[in-house]
């Protein structure tokens, strides 16, 4: 493969960077008791939408612009790096899960509604134990006299209370399968969690004979698909965010002065720079070749996002920890926004599976292999 | 021309210097750059001196740490031909016939115990051709430093021993054969390292890539190094650690040596015990950190009040503390 971005990617990367430093405020959140929404969460999604990320993924001809998943890589790395607030991760899941599973006629009635911003998705997978795998699920389908209904909680559902329709994993006679639910109806209750990486909204939702419609494909189907995707973009977002990480700490031991010079001319900071600065390269070589081994469909494309978001999102939680020992007492505050990176890293690191569980998965595939 | 010189021209030997030395390691007959005998190898501060005597150069002083001196015909030499300047622009380098008269080698016996890698190397008045100084008078430090980059890239592959010796794909397939891999305590480490490996592999391609798109090689040789060589640690550690006891007794490596054993890297206890040369050799991991915190992240230099006094008069200097 050629590891050098195209002009293509390079000119996206520098509009998607210039639009975010222009747009994305995060000093809203620098106030104690501050959530997503106090950063424009909404406001965010309307002018990224406007140019067109709500379709980024969705084929032209259902009305997005069907960038390659190299091409998404280059705008959530500058979301993660700006730690943008914004729907963006809800909807993504939801369009794969309906790209992949959903009927003709599903597809045809929602994509181009998704990709005019109009109709926000969020993916309903994970359960109150935090294992989004199956194979069973907490909420149950049952089939009623006029279509099925759902019973029962979903958790951790990004960006729920925003979406208008949510794509939910439920248990139907012993297996997983998928289902979509208008997140408006009475039936569904959306509670939005005390969730401390307050960049993001994260959700329980409860569903009381609630409608749904069953996506065509079954779960075996969709849910590795959509999944490595998802884990691309969390290690997308975690490696630019380590590489913020890494910018802010440089300039910060450049400017702070302790013992008569820059706290970056002492060893005891520059190796930690230098190490922070060698896992930042690793995490972005593992993203970039995760983001190509997908996009060509590539045998190595499973392993390669277990991969790149074992080894990115534990590079970045071990830089925020760095960053802020690096800022000293001062990092440690609310009014500062390291603490905003250092809860971001915590909480990728966490979604969709451990990096120790990922390592566990890289080790299933290689016995696979040898077997 | 002397016997033993390969026959070849001296100015194509100039011309393909860099090449030739990016593969020293490979062909193992043409021993890698003469290091000084100073602590911690810096270059600038070597006193093995040349003295122009009509068309030869005489060489006299002492080099440390020659990788396979011993088996060389030729070697790659940086000396001291002007003292009278500051210690980075007096530096020349020289291709030499090993064979010379005036010149011995001692092998130094490593902390593995095995076959030496490295020797020490003596110069007694050594006479070198005056035609086989590469480039000009004072070029040693700008051609050493670019080798020096050449080197690190060559030496930073994934696996043990700078990428010469096995690699996380071979423990980790040792490990599934042998059900090691079971056992908790062994497999995330293992895991780990399979991903470390993985994208080490991926940062060579990515410099190639750079290199083939006409980007220019940077600092980014320190940075690979600096990943590369404790992975290649970890790799023969966690092998050593599956053993346990009997990983201790001399000779006794943990699986079959790679590559068929062609080589002494190939072999995992050897490998274990070579261990701590790995972040030494072609710049310490400390040096290293410094190249990137300052190169690549540009925080502040570390100064060196010496860096434009004469050579010469440092000597003096050092004589006088001396006494």
């Amino acid at each position: 493969m050629n590891f050098a971005l195209s002009e293509d990617h390079e000119l996206l990367r520098d509009s998607a960077r210039s639009f975010l430093d222009k747009e994305i405020d995060l000093a809203p959140l620098l106030v104690p008791g501050a959530t997503a929404n106090e950063a424009n969460y909404e406001a965010n999604w309307s002018k990224m939408a406007e140019l067109g990320w709500a379709g980024l993924v969705i084929p032209e001809e259902s009305g997005g612009s069907g960038m390659t998943l190299i091409d998404l890589t280059m705008v959530v790395n500058e979301m993660g790096r700006t730690l943008a607030p914004s729907p963006m991760l809800g909807v993504l899941g939801g369009t794969w899960a309906l790209l992949r599973g959903g009927s003709t006629e599903q597809k045809a009635s929602l994509l181009s509604r998704v990709a005019s911003g109009g109709l926000k998705l969020a993916l309903a997978v994970a359960d109150a134990n935090g294992n989004a795998d199956g194979p069973g699920s907490d909420a149950k389908a049952s089939a009623g006299p006029t279509g099925h209904v759902i019973n029962g909680p979903k958790s951790f559902v990004i960006d729920a209370a925003a979406a208008n329709m949510l794509v939910v994993a439920a248990e139907i006679n012993g297996a997983r399968a998928w289902f979509l639910v208008d997140a408006k109806q009475d039936g569904v209750q959306i509670e939005t969690l005390a969730w401390r990486d307050i960049t993001r909204q994260v959700c329980t939702v409860h569903f009381r004979d609630a409608a749904a419609e069953r996506l065509d494909a079954d779960d075996a189907m969709i849910w590795p698909w959509v999944r490595d995707r998802i884990l691309l973009v969390l290690a997308a977002e975690s490696a630019a965010g380590l590489q913020q990480t890494l910018a802010g700490s440089v300039d910060y031991a450049k400017e702070r002065v302790a013992f008569g010079k820059p706290i970056g001319a002492f060893q005891s900071i520059k190796h930690v720079l230098a190490g922070m600065f060698g896992a930042s390269e690793c995490a972005n070589t593992a993203v970039l070749f995760a983001a190509w081994a997908l996009s060509e469909d590539d045998p190595k494309a499973s392993i390669s996002t277990a991969i790149a978001k074992a080894y990115s999102t534990e590079a970045y939680v071990t830089a925020t920890n760095q960053n802020i020992q690096i800022f000293g007492a001062i990092g440690f505050t609310w009014e500062m926004k390291n603490h905003l990176y250092f809860k971001r890293a915590r909480a990728n690191a966490e979604m969709f599976g451990s990096p120790a569980r990922h390592r566990e998965r890289v080790i299933e595939f290689l016995r696979q292999e040898a077997a | 021309m002397p016997q033993g010189w390969p026959a070849a021209s001296y100015e194509n030997w100039r011309d393909t210097c860099d090449t030739l030395h990016a593969h020293s390691q490979v062909l193992g007959k043409v021993a890698v750059r003469l290091a000084p005998p100073e602590p911690q190898l810096q270059h600038a501060a070597l006193r093995l001196t040349a003295r122009r005597e009509g068309d030869h150069y005489v060489i006299r002083g002492q080099k440390i740490w020659t990788s396979l001196a011993h088996k060389a015909q030729i070697g790659v030499l940086v000396a001291r031909t002007n003292t009278n300047v500051p210690k980075h622009a007096g530096l020349s380098q020289f291709l030499i016939d090993m064979n010379s008269p005036g010149i011995s080698v001692r092998p130094i016996i490593d902390m593995s115990g095995n076959e030496n890698e490295y020797n020490e190397v003596f110069f007694d008045d050594a006479k070198v051709p005056a035609d086989r100084l590469l480039g000009k008078e004072g070029d040693g430090w700008a051609l050493t430093m670019a080798q020096l980059q050449t080197e690190r890239v060559a030496l930073s592959k994934a696996g043990a021993i700078w990428g010469s010796g096995p690699s996380a794909r071979d423990l980790v397939s040792e490990l599934i054969a042998s059900g090691g891999i079971d056992d908790p305590l062994i497999r995330d480490d293992a895991a780990k390292l399979y991903i470390e490996g993985e994208i080490v592999r991926l940062l060579a391609y990515r410099s190639l890539s750079d290199r083939m798109n006409a980007k220019p090689a940077g600092p980014e040789a320190a940075v690979r190094k600096m990943v590369a060589a404790p992975h290649g640690q970890r790799i023969v550690d966690l092998a050593k650690r599956v053993q346990g006891m009997s990983g201790l007794i001399t000779g006794n490596g943990a699986f079959e040596p790679t590559n068929g054993g062609r080589h002494m890297f190939d072999d995992w206890d050897y490998a274990f015990w070579f261990n701590p040369a790995v972040t030494l050799g072609v710049g310490t991991q400390e040096v290293l950190k410094n190249v990137i915190a300052e190169r690549v992240l540009g925080l502040p230099r570390e100064s060196d009040p010496t860096a434009k006094t004469p050579w010469a008069e440092l000597q003096k200097s050092k004589l006088k503390t001396a006494v």
